[in-house]
C-alpha cells in the first residue's frame, strides 16, 4: 500500500538521524518565531537538527499525534494548554526528568505527573482601547463587565467549539462562578456579544479594526502595542474575581527514538537564553523564574488573583460546549 | 463512429483519474478506513447534527438563490455589454478564489458593520448585519460573480436567430429572454448554482463572523470542532460522506450535459442607449457599494502595512507567482484531459459518477481533505513546492473542468469533420482546430487555477518549506502575531495581483475574441 | 476507371439502416441523391467520408478506401452549413487542407488568392468568417474543399439555405468549378429543380435503399 510514496515521495521513515521532528502551531515556527531561535541553536546545544510541522493549532497537532498512534514521525509536541493537556494525558507521553522543573516560578511546577513541561504562560482578559467610550473602571468583575448595558453588543469572543481559547474561557468561568451564576454570566454575556471568531486572530482583528470594543485576548497584549507601535492605549482588564492562567507546555513522545536529544532540546526552550525571547516573540510570560522582562512587560498590570486550571479535572468536554452554544441560541 | 483519435480520449480521462486517484481519493480513503463505522452511523441517529446538516443546506440554498437574484442580471449585461465593461464584470468574478475570507469578513465589516460606512445612516441602534443577513450578504458579494463567469459568458455566445423567431411571433421581451435566452444557457445557469451551492454550504469563516454566534453551526463548523478540539473522527468523517452525498445527489439531479452554444453574438435586448446607460450605471453602482468599497478600504487600509514592509513581502510574492503558475499549467492540463475525455457521450448515470468525481474535492470539507494528505503523506522529502502545487490543482481541476468541457461542447463537430477530410490527422485537429478555439476556456481555466492557488494556505501549511510560504500562508501568519499592518499590506498586494491577473487574462482572452463563436 | 465508385454499401446508423447497391460518378461530373427530409441521406455521405462505419466498397478512382481513415481517403466536404473554422480568416480557411499537407506559405498565400478571385471573394483574405455573409461563406467553404484537388467531393444541401439569386450564381460557379478541377460531386439535396439542373444522373433514396431510375 505503499506505492503513492513514488509520487510524494515522503513518509516517517525517511526521517533523518539526528533529526528531532517537532509537531507544534505555526507561529511558533517561522521567521521571527521563537521556534526559529530554538532552530538556531539547536544543532550546538543537543546535537540535533530541528525539523518543525506546522499545524494551523495546537489541537490540530494533537490530533494528528493521536492519528497516527505508535508509528509517529513526531519526537516532541509544543503547545498544549491546560483545555488540550487531558486529551494529551491520554497519548503516550513519557515522564520528563525532575531536573527540568526544577527552574519553574513557582506555580508552575506540576503537581500530578512530569509529562509536560510549562514553557509560557499568559493571563486571558478582556482587552479594550482607553481612547474610545465607556472605558471600564477598574476594579469591574467579570459579572459585572456582563451584566453592564453600556457594553452591549461590543465585544469579540473566540467561539468554544472551534479555538481553545475559546474553550478556555469555559474553563474560567467554570472555576470562577458556582453553577448557578455560570448560567447566568454566560446568558448575560451573550448580551455584550457582537459576534464570535473562529479563532483568536480573526477577534484580535475586529477589535483593531474597531468593529468591536473589546476582546477575549491576553493581559501581555498591550505590550506588543507598547513595543512594536508606542501606543500605551490598549488595556487588558484585571478582574477581582481572578485572570485565568494559560500555560504552554510541551512534551516527548515515548514512541520518540531520540530521547536524549529531545531531553536536550526541551532544557534548551527552558534555559535563560530561549526563555529571555519568549516575551518579544511569544507575547507571553517566560516559564522560568529570573528571566528578565522587557520594560512593555514589566509596566503591565498583574492579576490580583490567578485562576489555575485543576490539574486533573476533565477538561470542558463536548457537553459543555454544547450547553455554552445554547446560552447563546437563547437570545434574539 | 470512427472516432479519429481512438483509444486516446480514454488514455487522456485516465491520465486525469489517476491523478486524482493519488493525490485525493487514496488519501481519503486512509482517513476513512480510521474512522469507527458504528460512530458514523450514530450521526444519522443524532437530531443536534440532522439541525446542523439541515441549517447548511438551507442557508447554501438562500444563498444561492439570492447569488442567482443578483447575478442573472449581471450576467445579462455581461452579454449585452461591450468589452470594457465585459472586461470589469469577469475581473469581479476572481475575488472569490483568490481573496483569504478573512480579509474579505473584515472589508464587509468596514461596510456594513456595526461601525461600518453605512452605520450613521442607520442611526443609534444599528449593531452591524450579524445573523442571517451577514451570512447571506457575504454569500452573495463572494459568489455572485460566479454566475457572471459562468452564465454570463453562456450568454453572451448563443446566438440571436431564436430570439429574432420568438420576437416575431409576438413574444414579448421579457418573456422572450426567460422562455428562449435563458433557456438556451439553461446548463450554464444550473453549474453557476452548483459551484455557488457547494461553496457557500462549506463556508466557514462568514458563517461564524458574521453568523454573529454559535446560534449557527454548519458542517463545517461540526467538522472543524470534531478534528480539532474533540479528535471525533468517525463524525467527522460522517460529516464528510454526508456532503459527499448531497453533491452526488445533486449532479444526479442536474444532469451532466452542456450548453451547446449558438453561432454569433448574442441577441441585444437593450437598444435604447437611455435604457443601456440607466442599466449599467445602477449595476455598477450595486456592485460599487457592495463589492468594491469592500476591497477598496482593504486596499486602503493595507496601505501603510504596503509602503513600510513591501522589501519582506517579495520572497512571498515569487512563491505565490510561482505557485499559481504551477498550479495554473497542471490543473489546466489535467483539466484539458478530462473534458477531452468526457467529451462523447455517456449515460446519465456514468456522466454524473464522472463529474462528482472531478468535482468532491471542491464539495467536502477542506480540513478533512488537508487532515488526509496529513495522514498519508506525512512529510515531503522531494519537494514541497511539487506537493503544493498538486494538492492545489486536485481543487483547482474541480473548478475549471466546467469551463474546459463547455468549451470543448461548442467546438462544432462539422468544421471537425471538414478537417479530417482535408487530411488532419488526430494532432493536426488538435492543434489547428481544437486548441485555438479552447483558447478562451483555456484561459479561464489558468486564471481560476492560478487565482485559487494565490488564496490557498492550507496546502502550504501541510507540505510547510521556505519555497512555499505564499503570500496568504504569510498573511495568516502575521495576524496570528499581531502584525495585522502586515497582513493588511499583504492582503493589498494579493489584491492588486488579482487584479492585474484578470487584466492580464482579459487582454489576452480579447485577442482570442476575434474568432470566439 | 476514374471518379468515385459506391458498391454493395450498408450503413447503419441506429435502428435504421441505409443500401447503395451501386453508384458511379465519372471525373468531371456532378452526380444527385434525392431523398426526403430524415431519409438518411446525411447518412450515406459521412459514411462514404468515413466518419461513420460500414460495410461494402467505396472506389476512389483505382484506391479501394473503405478501410481507410477518413484524413486518408481524399473525399472532400461541403455542409449545409458553411463550418468555416471561426479562428482563421478566409485566406486560412481556404488554404488549411494546404497547410495540412505541408504546403509552403507563400504558395498557400498565392494559390488561396487565386481562389478567392475565382470564387469571387478577391480583397476579402483577411476577413473573419463572422464578417461575412452566408452566401460567401459557402463560397469558401466550396473552395476550401476544391483547392486541395481532391477526386471527390461530397455535398451536403450545400445550395439550400441560400436566397434563389445568391443560389444561381452559386449553381454556375459550382458547375465551372468541377469542370475545371475534374472532380467527381456527389450532392445530396430535396430540391428537384436543382438536381436537374445540376447533375448529369440522379440517384434516389427511398426506403433504405439509394437506387437509379
Amino acid at each position: 500500500m505503499y506505492w503513492p510514496i513514488f509520487f510524494f515521495w515522503g513518509s516517517a521513515a525517511f526521517a533523518l538521524p539526528n533529526e528531532l521532528t517537532v509537531y507544534t502551531y505555526d507561529s511558533f515556527t517561522g521567521a521571527g518565531s521563537l521556534g526559529e531561535s530554538l532552530s538556531a541553536l539547536s544543532k550546538k546545544k543537543t546535537g540535533c537538527t530541528t525539523k518543525f510541522v506546522p499545524f494551523a493549532t495546537a489541537g490540530e497537532a494533537l490530533s494528528q499525534v493521536a492519528l497516527e498512534g505508535p508509528k509517529t514521525a513526531a519526537d516532541i509536541l509544543v503547545g498544549v494548554d491546560q483545555s488540550l493537556r487531558a486529551r494529551a494525558d491520554a497519548l503516550a507521553f513519557d515522564e520528563l526528568p525532575p531536573s527540568l522543573f526544577s527552574k519553574l516560578q513557582s506555580g508552575l511546577e506540576p503537581k500530578a505527573s512530569r509529562r509536560w513541561l510549562p514553557f509560557d504562560y499568559g493571563y486571558l482578559s478582556i482587552v479594550y482601547d482607553d481612547r474610545r467610550k465607556d472605558v471600564p473602571p477598574p476594579g469591574m468583575t467579570l459579572m459585572g463587565f456582563a451584566t453592564h448595558p453600556a457594553y452591549k453588543k461590543r465585544l469579540v469572543l473566540e467561539d468554544a467549539r472551534t479555538s481553545s481559547l475559546g474553550r478556555s474561557l469555559l474553563t474560567w468561568t467554570q472555576s470562577v462562578f458556582p453553577k448557578a451564576e455560570y448560567a447566568t454570566f454566560w446568558t448575560s454575556l451573550f448580551q455584550q456579544v457582537l459576534t464570535v471568531s473562529p479563532g483568536w486572530s480573526a477577534a484580535y482583528g475586529l477589535f483593531l479594526s474597531q468593529e468591536a470594543d473589546f476582546v477575549f485576548s491576553y493581559t501581555t497584549s498591550p505590550a506588543y502595542h507598547i513595543e512594536k507601535e508606542l501606543n500605551p492605549h490598549i488595556k487588558a482588564m484585571i478582574f477581582p474575581e481572578g485572570n485565568f492562567r494559560q500555560i504552554e507546555m510541551a512534551g516527548i513522545l515515548k514512541s520518540s527514538k531520540q530521547k536524549k536529544c529531545a531531553v536536550k532540546w526541551l532544557e534548551l526552550l527552558s534555559s535563560t537564553k530561549i526563555q529571555s525571547e519568549v516575551p518579544r516573540r511569544q507575547w507571553m510570560y517566560p516559564a522560568r523564574s529570573g528571566v528578565k522582562l522587557p520594560t512593555s512587560f514589566t509596566s503591565l498590570p498583574v492579576p490580583t488573583k490567578v485562576i489555575d486550571a485543576p490539574e486533573n479535572a476533565a477538561q470542558a468536554d463536548a457537553e459543555l460546549v454544547r450547553q455554552w452554544t445554547q446560552f447563546a441560541a437563547g437570545l434574539k | 463512429m470512427k472516432n479519429p483519435f481512438g483509444m486516446l480520449p480514454l488514455a487522456c480521462l485516465s491520465i486525469a483519474v489517476l491523478f486524482l486517484l493519488f493525490a485525493f481519493y487514496y488519501p481519503l480513503a486512509v482517513l476513512f478506513q480510521q474512522a469507527s463505522w458504528p460512530g458514523v452511523l450514530d450521526l444519522v441517529r443524532d437530531p443536534y447534527y440532522a439541525k446542523v446538516i439541515r441549517f447548511t443546506y438551507l442557508q447554501a440554498a438562500y444563498s444561492t438563490l439570492l447569488c442567482a437574484i443578483v447575478g442573472i442580471p449581471g450576467a445579462f449585461l455581461y452579454a449585452e455589454a461591450g468589452e470594457r465593461y465585459r472586461r470589469f464584470l469577469s475581473a469581479l468574478g476572481l475575488f472569490p478564489f483568490a481573496l483569504p475570507p478573512v480579509l474579505l469578513a473584515l472589508g464587509v465589516l468596514s461596510v456594513w458593520g456595526k461601525r461600518g460606512l453605512v452605520a450613521p445612516f442607520f442611526g443609534e441602534g444599528y449593531s452591524g448585519v450579524y445573523g442571517w443577513t451577514g451570512i447571506l450578504m457575504a454569500h452573495v458579494i463572494y459568489n455572485f460573480p460566479i454566475f457572471i463567469r459562468l452564465l454570463g459568458v453562456s450568454l453572451a455566445q448563443q446566438g440571436s436567430l431564436e430570439e429574432k423567431t420568438a420576437l416575431s411571433l409576438g413574444l414579448g421581451r421579457w418573456r422572450c429572454f426567460w422562455a428562449v435566452t435563458f433557456r438556451k444557457s439553461w446548463r450554464a445557469f444550473l453549474s453557476s448554482c452548483l459551484l455557488v451551492f457547494v461553496l457557500c454550504s462549506s463556508s466557514f469563516l462568514i458563517v461564524l463572523l458574521l453568523g454573529g454566534g454559535p446560534k449557527f453551526t454548519s458542517i463545517e463548523v461540526a467538522i472543524y470542532q470534531a478534528i480539532r478540539q474533540d479528535f471525533d473522527l468517525a463524525t467527522a468523517v460522517g460529516l464528510g460522506v454526508t456532503q459527499a452525498g448531497v453533491l452526488v445527489g445533486t449532479l444526479w439531479l442536474l444532469g451532466n450535459r452542456t450548453d451547446l452554444g449558438g453561432e454569433g453574438g448574442s441577441f441585444r435586448y437593450l437598444e435604447s442607449p437611455w435604457a443601456r446607460r440607466f442599466a449599467f450605471t445602477g449595476y455598477s453602482a450595486l456592485i460599487v457599494f457592495f463589492v468594491l468599497l469592500p476591497l477598496g478600504y482593504l486596499l486602503a487600509r493595507g496601505f501603510t502595512g504596503l509602503a513600510t514592509h513591501w522589501r519582506s513581502f517579495l520572497a512571498p510574492l515569487s512563491v505565490s507567482v510561482k505557485l499559481a503558475l504551477g498550479c495554473a499549467t497542471l490543473s489546466t492540463s489535467l483539466g484539458l484531459c478530462a473534458a477531452f475525455g468526457m467529451r462523447g457521450g455517456y449515460s446519465r448515470a456514468l456522466g454524473s459518477i464522472a463529474a462528482s468525481y472531478f468535482f468532491l474535492p471542491l464539495a467536502l470539507s477542506s480540513i478533512l481533505v488537508l487532515l488526509a494528505w496529513r495522514l498519508s503523506y506525512p512529510s515531503s522529502l522531494g519537494s514541497p513546492f511539487l506537493c503544493v502545487v498538486i494538492a492545489q490543482s486536485v481543487f483547482a481541476l474541480a473548478l475549471n473542468i466546467r469551463p474546459l468541457r463547455e468549451g470543448f461542447a461548442r467546438i462544432h463537430p462539422e468544421a471537425e469533420k471538414v478537417a479530417s477530410s482535408l487530411g488532419a490527422g488526430k494532432w493536426g485537429l488538435f492543434f489547428w482546430v481544437q486548441a485555438p478555439l479552447l483558447r478562451g476556456p483555456l484561459f479561464l481555466a489558468m486564471v481560476l487555477g492560478a487565482s485559487f492557488s494565490l488564496g490557498e494556505a492550507g496546502s502550504v501549511l501541510i507540505f510547510a518549506d521556505a519555497s512555499t510560504k505564499n503570500l496568504t500562508a504569510t498573511l495568516y501568519d502575521a495576524m496570528s502575531r499581531y502584525r495585522f499592518d502586515e497582513a493588511f499590506g499583504l492582503g493589498s498586494m494579493l489584491l492588486s495581483l488579482v487584479v492585474l491577473l484578470s487584466l492580464l487574462a482579459s487582454a489576452l482572452e480579447e485577442r482570442g475574441s476575434q474568432w470566439k463563436v | 476507371m476514374e471518379g468515385l465508385r459506391i458498391r454493395g454499401f450498408r450503413v447503419r446508423r441506429g435502428s435504421f439502416v441505409v443500401e447503395v447497391d451501386d453508384l458511379f460518378i465519372p471525373k468531371g461530373s456532378v452526380g444527385g441523391l434525392k431523398g426526403r427530409s430524415g431519409s438518411g441521406k446525411s447518412t450515406v455521405l459521412e459514411a462514404v467520408a468515413g466518419f461513420l462505419p460500414s460495410q461494402g466498397e467505396v472506389w476512389v478512382g483505382e484506391t479501394r478506401v473503405d478501410n481507410l481513415r477518413p484524413e486518408k481517403r481524399c473525399i472532400g466536404l461541403v455542409f449545409q452549413k458553411p463550418s468555416l473554422f471561426p479562428h482563421l480568416n478566409l485566406e486560412d480557411n481556404i488554404a488549411f487542407g494546404l497547410r495540412v499537407k505541408g504546403v509552403g506559405k507563400i504558395e498557400r498565400r498565392k494559390l488561396a488568392e487565386k481562389w478567392l478571385e475565382r470564387t469571387g471573394l478577391s480583397g476579402l483574405s483577411k476577413r473573419m468568417p463572422r464578417e461575412i455573409s452566408e452566401g460567401q461563406a459557402q463560397r469558401v467553404a466550396l473552395a476550401r474543399a476544391l483547392i486541395v484537388q481532391f477526386p471527390v467531393v461530397l455535398l451536403d444541401e450545400p445550395f439550400s439555405a441560400l436566397d434563389e439569386e445568391t443560389k444561381s450564381s452559386l449553381y454556375s460557379l459550382f458547375l465551372e468549378l468541377v469542370a475545371e478541377t475534374k472532380v467527381s460531386a456527389l450532392l445530396v439535396s430535396h430540391d428537384p429543380s436543382e438536381l436537374e439542373f445540376l447533375c448529369s444522373k440522379v440517384w434516389f433514396q427511398e426506403n433504405g435503399r439509394v437506387t437509379s431510375l
